[in-house]
């Protein structure tokens, strides 16, 4: 297992190459560059002779895109994500700025998903095709079937602006000294959106594991020894059953580095997602690498983590 | 399979799985205590508390940068004049005002401009601000080497062009250390020669908000060409203007505090805040108060009008909304398709519906201001679908050509009705014609620097502001990509018509003559001119002294006389 | 969302080598009468069935063309000449969602048959071959995991134009990789049962061990995640219409109907406008759940009830 650890490592390195080298290639083609996204129509007329040409070779534009793909590779690989193009600020700064609201967020989202998905995923799988379980189901299915902007929009409407409950939108409440419940407040609305659509696959899956590992030996076993249902389903089969759902938050790892565009925007969240569009509607190349390249780390990562639980639970997948 | 609904049955099943009716009531206890939990942590304020300092928030757009040499949107310079003040601003009638300056003197021949700066006046960290940091602004500003647009708009000023110009120096030109059109004769005035006479140059200086004056002891230091990316462009902590800049939270919002030590008199609202939001969110937060002010979309004003808490002003917008045509393509050179494409849409069904009346139907670019008006002897276009197949037929045009709108979407939800409204009434009259979504940048690229569109669905400009205006759309030495006329129309007439228009001091002259413009323009429907909107704004009842811009899109242009009752 | 494990067949009951051909037609009479069983699933199919009719019939049900402007009716509610009201184009609201739903619902058959079929044939390499195809196929999967799909959708539909055939190519091509693991880690555990082991031992081998043996017992979560990605695809088209790349106007479909609702005075007064459209989705992406999760249960015989 050692060595086959080893050597995914080593092969991800190409892996990482190919899949910069892919973005940057696709990223260029698409029509105009950070200079044309700079120009507001209105005041095209104003900007004088020159400008465009200026800018372009300010931003090193005029070379030809191998060598600039080569340039970004050489500093990234020394670990400097350069300058973003719209705005000329450090991408890391602006990255790291970024990442603490989208983790605060994704964080709260996955452990709520959790926290309603297992409870519901459990008393659903000893309960079978009881009205729990239809329940669970229906619930659970509805909410992933509401397209989420729209879910978030109803959500304020509801919440904040007609019952006044919750903020509408923010980290916090603009001008006000921070605090904590503030933050708790502003964090509930758009946790929730996402949260009910994450829980939702995480109750089928909580479910069929613990159906699953119910009908296993070890549990007929438990049961022919005289130990109450409790104990044998709570004490035994649970933990068991669990195991598994750690492959599905170890291959959700990288939607929480990545944050979401969508309710990003309408609840006006700073994070990773807004980032990303922002660049790549502006052409941003770097920033967009950037993100990318994280993003990439990311998945290899849990990808691995997701193989390595895969190959523990059944033992009859050899890894060669 | 148990599907009894009976509280007992549950319970007895819940016992035989090992689960005890004490497990039940706690599952039920922890739900109702969290259920009260979120009732009492429930009530929000009723928008922003009542505090000793005034606050009042305006929706904003996500800023690139706040640095005045380099800000290309008007959201962030219409911020930048309230943070760095600016020697002489637009008002509403759009008549340079003085600003940071006491008086404007311009000579007899409008070659020197005298401006006389108020006294005592400093920057928020206590430095006073003197003409060499107006001079150093001006420099930065025509210094290729810092990469300002505002380069192009100050070329005029004697010595400008071979200032720091290394590329002038390989065409023989030397290059100058300082420009000689720039003198400082003593601390509080500064004189700006021209190289030859324009009557524009003050319209240039201050054109939109004008142009912020930097700190020369801050930035002095700092090479032009590192100024674009210097920390200070999105954290201007020392400037000079009536507002000072507080702190800028990425893509949430801008805010900033009124400057006690501003020689004009410290604004009354003690607190900006401008948010950074969507504007279904925005008006969310109308309602709740927390937001006070915010442009309002012609769709939900009706609804914005039956709150409580916010009044509604609509004055007409300097803009209008026009498809510009792509006459670089020779199937767009026919003149009877263009008017027949005039014919096929139903503007005024357009503006009564989707509009709510709340715009004009316009006929030409020149509509404005009052003593232009509306120029008289125009063709009116009358919406008439019979007509305009007629003349779509006569006109030879070849019907299967495929035509593409193109258009940004998510922008202006009006727009985005409207563009389909257009596109099937086209339709109906035999253009075959698609809606092309793109986003701004390959817009840019598209209608500046590569021609590639056949119609462009554009609304904006002020061309209510002044006749002259629309010159930068249809003179011919205004191709794109240099200046604004995207369309590349080209008629000498109507260049010398607007050259003559420019020149003539008698206003019932120029508008003799720019009746003749609007004529030629009517008739050979470059555009298709479709109508000027209102702008809408939805203001809370706490804000007081906010008048709507007419001729120009300036919300904030007397933001430093705002106050709030209550 | 298909099971986490590999252990889909029981402990080794069945007698090796006479059992096989008995095994395999016992499963398929199953298949239909354990998804019969399951109430959510039939109701599910039901529903689908009437919304793909309605789909296909548009042209003949829907009494206005989904184009056709009437500016006198703009944004009406319910009357009986247009049921469902009109939109903010003066449109009948009624036609536009029967044709959305042609749209919607061939948005995710067509990205999700693309994309399955990559997978299958992919997954299927390197669940037999094992070794370096295993190793080749999971790290392109990886590579392609890694696209921040958001980023790449965005990019094709700048570069390749924001159609709704665009739209299908990006999710058909970059959504492979979950099909691809799923079935490789079904071979790769179902390549030592005794079954397998049964089928070598008689002579049977490569493409018709494959074929015949290995592929239709590993298909079954293939079949449900394929399910769920239909789904899955028709709530991604109304996600890339809220951000303007879906399917473009004025052809309707049920996410660009939603998205033209996004207003807090549609939302409070003119229900007409996004309750269609939003009931549709709900609707359709339900149903075909609940057929995955029936499917699910129906071809996995030993998840049933005890």
């Amino acid at each position: 297992m050692g060595r086959y650890l080893l050597r995914r490592l080593i092969i991800s390195i190409p892996v990482l190459f190919g899949i910069t080298l892919v973005t940057y290639v696709i990223v260029n083609l698409a029509p105009g560059d950070p200079v044309s996204a700079m120009i507001d129509p209105e005041q095209i007329a104003n900007l004088g002779p020159g400008w465009l040409e200026q800018q372009r070779a300010a931003l090193g534009l005029d070379k030809p895109l191998p060598v600039r793909y080569l340039l970004w590779l050489k500093e990234a690989a020394q670990g400097n994500l350069g300058f973003s193009y719209s705005d000329r600020q450090p991408i890391a700064d602006k990255i790291v700025e970024r990442i603490w609201p989208t983790l605060k967020l994704m964080l709260t989202v996955q452990v709520l998903a959790l926290l309603i998905a297992v409870p519901i995923g459990v008393l659903s799988a000893v309960k079978q095709y009881s009205w729990i379980d239809y329940l669970a189901t229906i619930f659970g299915f509805t909410t992933i079937s509401i397209p989420s902007f729209f879910l978030a929009l109803a959500a304020i409407f509801v919440f904040a602006v007609k019952l006044r409950w919750l903020p509408t939108a923010g980290m916090n409440t603009i001008g006000h000294p921070p605090s904590i419940i503030d933050s708790i407040e502003h964090l509930i609305l758009p946790a929730a959106v996402l949260g009910l659509g994450q829980a939702a696959p995480l109750i089928r899956y909580t479910r069929s594991s613990m159906l699953e590992t119910v009908r296993q030996d070890y549990v007929r076993v438990a049961r022919a020894k005289g130990l109450t249902e409790r104990v044998v389903v709570y004490g035994h089969a649970l933990r068991n059953a669990l195991i598994p759902l750690v492959t599905v938050i170890a291959l959700n790892l990288p939607q929480l580095l990545g944050g979401t565009v969508i309710i990003e925007q309408i609840f006006a969240w700073p994070g990773m997602g807004t980032l990303a569009i922002t660049a790549v509607r502006g052409r941003d190349y770097p920033t967009i690498m950037a993100i990318n390249l994280i993003g990439a780390v990311a998945i290899v990562i849990s990808n691995m983590i997701a193989d390595l639980v895969y190959a523990w639970i059944d033992p009859r997948i050899k890894y060669s | 399979m148990a599907e009894s609904w009976n509280f007992d049955r549950i319970v007895a099943e819940w016992t035989a799985r090992g689960l005890n009716r004490r497990d039940l009531m706690k599952l039920i206890a922890g739900g109702s205590s969290l259920t009260a939990m979120m009732t009492l942590l429930g009530t929000r304020p009723e928008g922003v508390a009542a505090q000793e300092e005034s606050q009042v928030s305006v929706l904003w757009s996500k800023p690139v940068t706040l640095n005045p040499l380099f800000s290309t949107s008007g959201s962030e310079q219409q911020i930048e004049r309230l943070m760095f003040g600016t020697v002489v601003k637009m008002n509403d009638a759009l008549i340079p005002t003085p600003d940071l300056a006491e008086s404007i003197d311009v000579s007899e021949d409008a070659t020197v401009y005298t401006f006389k700066l108020r006294s005592g006046m400093t920057f928020t960290d206590g430095t006073p601000l003197t003409s060499a940091d107006v001079i150093f602004t001006i420099e930065r500003a025509i210094d290729p080497r810092s990469g300002s647009f505002w380069r192009g708009r100050l070329l005029g000023i004697v010595g400008a062009s071979s200032y720091n110009n290394q590329e002038g120096a390989a065409a023989g030109t030397p290059v100058a250390q300082a420009i000689t059109g720039l003198a400082a004769p003593d601390d509080l005035t500064v004189e700006i020669t021209l190289s030859s006479p324009d009557a524009a140059f003050l319209p240039i200086f201050c054109n939109f908000a004008g142009l912020g004056i930097l700190p020369k002891h801050i930035l002095g230091e700092v090479a032009p060409d590192q100024l674009q990316g210097h920390p200070f462009s999105l954290a201007p902590t020392v400037t000079g203007g009536p507002y000072k800049f507080v702190r800028y939270e990425t893509d949430q919002y801008l805010e900033v505090e009124s400057n006690a030590s501003f020689a004009g008199g410290a604004p009354a609202i003690d607190r900006l805040f401008l948010r950074i939001l969507t504007p279904e969110v925005g008006l969310a937060q109308l309602e709740t108060g927390e937001l006070d002010l915010m442009s309002l979309p012609v769709a939900e004003a009706e609804r914005v009008r039956g709150l409580p808490n916010v009044t509604v002003t609509a004055v007409p917008s300097p803009s209008m909304d026009f498809l510009a045509l792509n006459l670089q393509r020779p199937y767009l050179q026919n003149k009877q398709m263009r008017q027949a494409m005039m014919h096929a849409i139903d503007r005024e069904g357009i503006v009564a519906s989707v509009l709510q009346g709340e715009a004009m139907v316009v006929n030409s670019p020149i509509f404005g201001p009052d003593w232009m008006g509306i120029p008289e002897g125009l063709n009116l276009y009358e919406y008439d679908p019979d007509k305009a197949t007629q003349l779509l037929n006569e006109s030879g045009f070849d019907k299967n050509q495929r035509l593409e709108i193109m258009h940004i979407p998510g922008g202006n939800p009006a727009m985005d009705a409207a563009v389909v409204i257009m596109q099937e009434q086209l339709r109906q009259v035999g253009f075959n014609i698609d809606i092309l979504q793109v986003d701004v940048t390959e817009l840019n690229t598209r209608y500046i620097q590569e021609a590639n569109f056949d119609l462009f669905y554009n609304a904006g400009g002020v061309f209510r502001a002044d006749p002259n205006i629309s010159s930068t759309y249809f003179l011919t030495r205004n191709f794109t990509p240099g200046g604004g006329n995207g369309s590349h129309y080209s008629n000498p007439t109507v260049d010398d018509l607007y050259a003559q228009g420019q020149s003539a001091s008698d206003q019932t002259e120029r508008k003799r003559i720019y009746t003749e413009v609007a004529k030629i323009l009517n008739d050979e429907a470059p555009w298709i001119y479709l109508w000027s909107p209102n702008s809408l704004f939805a203001v809370s009842n706490r804000l007081q002294g906010f008048a709507p811009p007419s001729y120009s899109n300036n919300k904030f242009w007397n933001a430093e006389t705002w106050t709030v009752t209550g | 969302m298909a099971q986490a494990s590999g252990t889909s067949e029981g402990t080794g009951d069945t007698a090796p080598l006479s059992a096989l051909a008995g095994h395999e037609k016992r499963r398929s009479g199953g298949v239909w009468r354990r998804f019969r069983r399951h109430r959510l699933a039939v109701i599910g199919s039901t529903v689908l069935l009437i919304l793909a009719i309605g789909a296909l019939a548009a042209p003949f049900i829907a009494s206005f063309s989904p184009y056709a402007i009437d500016l006198r009716s703009y944004r009406t509610g319910p009357s009986d000449a247009h049921w469902l009201g009109t939109d903010s184009a003066g449109r009948d609201v009624f036609s536009r969602l029967l044709h959305a739903g042609r749209v919607s619902l061939s948005v995710g058959l067509v990205a999700v048959t693309i994309y399955t079929a990559i997978g299958i044939a992919l997954g299927a390499l390197a669940g037999y071959y094992g070794g370096w195809v295993d190793s080749l196929v999971m790290r392109l999967a990886d590579v392609f995991l890694s696209f921040p799909s958001l980023i790449i959708i965005i990019t094709l539909a700048s570069v390749l134009g924001p159609s709704i055939y665009n739209v299908m190519l990006a999710i058909g091509l970059l959504g492979w990789p979950p099909i691809a693991r799923l079935l490789r880690g079904e071979l790769l555990s179902l390549r030592e049962r005794e079954f397998v082991l049964g089928a070598r031992a008689s002579g049977c081998g490569g493409a018709r061990l494959v074929f015949r043996h290995l592929l239709p017992n590993a298909m079954a979560p293939v079949i449900v995640a394929a399910t769920f990605g239909i789904a899955y695809a028709i709530l991604i088209e109304a996600g890339l219409s809220f951000l303007g790349l879906g399917v473009q106007p004025p052809t309707p479909s049920w996410g660009n109907m939603l998205t033209d609702a996004q207003s807090l005075t549609v939302l409070e007064s003119m229900p007409w406008l996004w309750l269609p459209p939003g009931i549709m989705i709900a609707l359709a992406v339900l149903s075909i759940n609940f057929i995955g999760d029936g499917l699910r249960d129906a071809l996995d015989p030993y998840l049933q009830h005890r």
